[in-house]
């Protein structure tokens, strides 16, 4: 079972969906992992299934290193601030935070890529 | 930059401004980065030093979500691309992705210093996750993502709200 929804969420990964948020939650609610465990685990999962559509990328010359280089550093900083706030937080912290993640990601795209393009098509027909 | 207020369609229309916040080197630039995303010659060649500190920011800030989290952060910081880059959706979502995997990795070797790895299911995940990632990355493009976001956005609120009140 884990095999399938894991293969299933790293399609919608791969589709540029934004999948990873529904693989922890997986984690958490059905095999009721703890918190941060749960996170480690979904990072692994993001490693596969973001290495593959990297790789086509680079193949395809769609990486312009010149903006990606910068950003991969800025990030990396964030990325070590980040890690070291689990150390100080509670995992309930993080699950709060996670859920208030989530419901704004959820808001995001039903507004911003479901309800907008359904818009701007019905104003383009009138 | 070669652009002038002639390239923007009806300049005395009152367009949505998008950021009034640039510290512009004249003042027609400055004009002209308001009427930003009417006119795509302004949308792929104006590039402020704010642009970049304000992208810079958001990639720390998903780096953060990410070792904070574990989620990627690239909701974020695609969302920062697509506003500074529209016309460049292949190249923003090649960037994002490559970031996420970089951030993973980070994350999961500093989780794995702390402690919080307990080593279990990378058996089960690799297989599926390489194959479903490659899949995904073949289906871009030719299938409609429509119904697939209104139900994952139906499905994050809920999961998003039984996380904060449960």
């Amino acid at each position: 079972m884990m095999a399938v929804i894991t293969f299933l969420c790293a399609v919608l990964c791969g589709l540029g969906v934004g999948s990873g948020g529904l693989f922890l939650l997986y984690l958490l609610r059905a095999l009721s992992m703890p918190q941060y465990a749960a996170q480690g685990t979904n990072l692994l999962f993001f490693c596969f299934a973001t290495l593959a559509s990297t790789l086509t990328s680079l193949r395809a010359g769609r990486l312009p290193l010149g903006r990606l280089l910068p950003l991969l550093l800025f990030g990396s900083l964030g990325v070590l601030g980040g890690a070291l706030l689990t150390l100080v937080l509670p995992a309930q912290t993080a699950r709060a935070g996670f859920g208030a993640f989530m419901l704004l990601g959820g808001l995001y795209t039903l507004f911003g890529r479901v309800l907008a393009p359904l818009l701007a098509r019905k104003r383009k027909k009138e | 930059m070669g652009i002038t207020l002639s390239m923007i369609p009806n300049p005395e229309k009152k367009y949505k401004p998008l950021l009034p916040i640039f510290a512009p080197e004249d003042k027609n630039m400055y004009k002209i980065l308001l009427y930003k995303g009417v006119c795509p010659a302004v949308n792929t060649k104006v590039k402020s030093p704010l642009s970049s500190f304000l992208l810079y920011a958001a990639s720390v800030l998903s780096g953060a979500l990410c070792g904070f989290l574990g989620t990627g952060g690239g909701m974020l910081l695609l969302f920062s691309l697509r506003f500074l880059h529209p016309d460049e959706e292949k190249e923003n979502m090649a960037i994002c992705t490559a970031c996420v995997l970089l951030f993973s990795i980070l994350t999961t070797i500093l989780y794995k210093i702390e402690g919080h790895m307990d080593g279990v299911g990378i058996a089960l995940i690799l297989l599926p996750s390489l194959l479903g990632g490659a899949v995904g990355s073949l289906l871009l493009g030719r299938i409609h993502l429509l119904f697939l976001d209104l139900v994952l956005s139906l499905l994050l609120v809920y999961a998003g709200l039984s996380l904060i009140l449960g």
